[in-house]
């Protein structure tokens, strides 16, 4: 059905695509086992210094720590905040429907570095709010719209009649909420999870405004890393994340593809 | 009093029914008061606006930082326009598993840490990077060239984030052709690149501009990529705002800054907007 010379510039056109997409995403890791100091390419050798290294920093564990604790409490708040919202908009007639749409916009529309230090301004220099509230308070607001078009999609496709039914047969609007809805969601909810989490732990612009002081997130120690010096431990660290990036985003995709399958 | 009753239970189904609008509003009030009110805060951090803006804009190390941060947003929306359309309409004649696949792969460099993509291009294009020994080696050059540190360098990482972006919309949109449609020009004698340039194109139009959106936008307020690539001499818009808080200390002019890139993102997306409605 193709014109030969169309399929074998489409097919260049995806070759060149994959290889500018997925290189640079490989690189950190073929230089993660080489001896050489240096970064340099092709590596040398084969060692686990690096591996060691990444423990051996104090701002990379401690950067661990506080992203993941950041990521799951954002993930789990924007997620619980959320489910109502999604909820009430998917069932119900809402009286300003467009303006609070527009509000729910709001965290895409204004760009992330622009957030970041008007939080800044707002919540650590007007209102003292402390640095690890205010930066909870960032990761919440970037995750909230990710959270929301997952669980939102995932309450569209549930047919909401077999929700009636349960109501009709006598449960309460909660009862039925919390035995029909809630069961049948709760693939939407981990997906929603899972990659809020993802966009929070990833998050560079947000941490590095509002972590003032000694707070530094993993993103943001890494990045402190890289202006100094240049050395295989963040291959390391690299290969290390992807690795954990991959196992997410498998986890979620599998659970979204679950429940965009209803 | 028997007719107190049903009003009574008229009265208490009515709140039952508005009850649950109420859950709606912890949301709302967290997302309007930190958005709005740190936006406004803006406004009253800077004191006398006017002045500010003329002091900021006057600079040449804002113009041509704004002029650079535009100039990236094109080429890399230019470069993903071209790579876009033809992988899009590829992997829309694939089938089902394949698309999945693709989609997945595509989509990997927007779920990976923004600093290992970073560092991934500096072994690329550093001074002993990857490119540099491979033209060393062939003899084409003598001595390394500079890559790392230059817009070709931010213009290469800024491609690889946002063109799933590009991608994604371009192929949903294209799903939305019905294939009767796309099968009908074929049986019509139509060859591929006519069905791509008078069918696809134009009933794809929406998630273009949807796509070029989010990559212009995208590229103007990236701050980690230009960053790790660009180096300071290559300040975008963004990392101008960041070196005006931690290092210049003057946060008068970064709060002005801020509220440039806001507004032309929004007046961005607000043209966009436009000419999708018109279509």
């Amino acid at each position: 059905m193709m014109t030969t010379l169309g399929k074998i510039l489409m097919r260049a056109a995806l070759i060149v695509v994959l290889l500018w997409l997925l290189f640079p995403i490989v690189m950190p890791l073929s230089i993660a086992f080489s001896e050489s100091e240096a970064i340099a390419f092709p590596p040398k050798g084969f060692t686990l210094k690096w591996f060691y290294n990444v423990f051996e920093y104090e701002s990379f564990v401690e950067g661990f720590k506080l992203s993941t604790t950041i990521a799951l409490l954002a993930s789990l708040i924007a997620t619980l905040l959320n489910v109502p919202v999604s909820y009430i908009l998917t069932r119900f007639n809402v009286p300003y429907r467009k303006v609070i749409e527009r509000v729910f916009d709001l965290p895409i529309l204004v760009p992330q570095i622009v957030l970041s230090f008007a939080l800044l301004i707002f919540i650590v220099k007007l209102m003292h709010i402390t640095s690890f509230v205010a930066l909870l308070i960032g990761h919440i607001i970037i995750v909230y719209p990710y959270a929301m078009r997952t669980v939102y999609a995932g309450l569209s496709n549930f047919n909401p009649e077999i929700e009636d039914a349960a109501v009709s047969l006598g449960a309460s609007r909660l009862r039925a909420f919390f035995q029909i809805v809630v069961p049948n969601i709760k693939e939407s909810v981990l997906g929603a999870f899972i990659s809020s989490f993802m966009i929070s732990f990833n998050a560079v612009a947000i941490s590095l405004f509002l972590g003032v002081g000694n707070v530094f997130t993993l993103p943001v120690a890494m990045l402190n890393f890289l202006v100094m010096k240049w050395d295989p431990t963040i291959s390391a660290l690299s290969f290390m994340l992807v690795i954990f990036t991959l196992t997410l985003s498998y986890l979620s995709e599998k659970f979204i593809g679950l429940a965009g399958g209803r | 009093m028997t007719s107190y009753k049903p009003i009574k239970l008229f009265l208490f189904r009515k709140l039952r029914e508005i009850l649950p609008l109420f859950l709606i509003i912890p949301s709302i009030i967290f997302l309007t008061v930190f958005i709005v009110g740190s936006l406004v805060s803006l406004f009253f951090y800077v004191g006398d606006i006017s002045r500010a803006f003329v002091k900021i804009v006057s600079r040449v190390d804002f113009q041509v930082a704004y002029l650079r941060t535009l100039r990236i947003a094109l080429i890399v929306a230019l470069i993903t326009t071209v790579l876009a359309y033809p992988v899009a309409f590829y992997v829309l004649h694939m089938n089902y598993r394949a698309r999945q696949i693709m989609k997945a792969l595509i989509w990997l460099p927007v779920m990976i840490n923004p600093i290992v993509r970073g560092y991934g291009w500096m072994i690329i294009l550093g001074r002993h990077g990857l490119v540099n020994s491979l033209l060393l080696t062939l003899g084409i050059i003598k001595e390394p060239i500079k890559l790392l540190y230059t817009e070709v360098a931010m213009i290469f990482g800024l491609t690889e984030l946002f063109f799933p972006f590009m991608f994604i919309s371009l192929l949903s949109a294209m799903e939305n052709i019905s294939d009767e449609t796309i099968m009908a020009a074929y049986s019509l004698g139509a060859n591929t690149f006519k069905v791509f340039k008078d069918v696809v194109m134009p009933l794809s139009i929406k998630g273009y501009v949807f796509g070029v959106t989010i990559v212009v936008t995208g590229c103007s307020t990236a701050y980690t990529t230009p960053t790790l690539l660009g180096g300071p001499q290559n300040a975008t818009l963004s990392m101008l705002l960041a070196d005006y808080v931690a290092i210049f200390l003057d946060w008068r002019s970064a709060c002005v800054i801020a509220l440039i890139i806001l507004a032309t993102v929004l007046i961005v997306s607000e043209v966009a907007s436009i000419i999708v409605k018109k279509r």
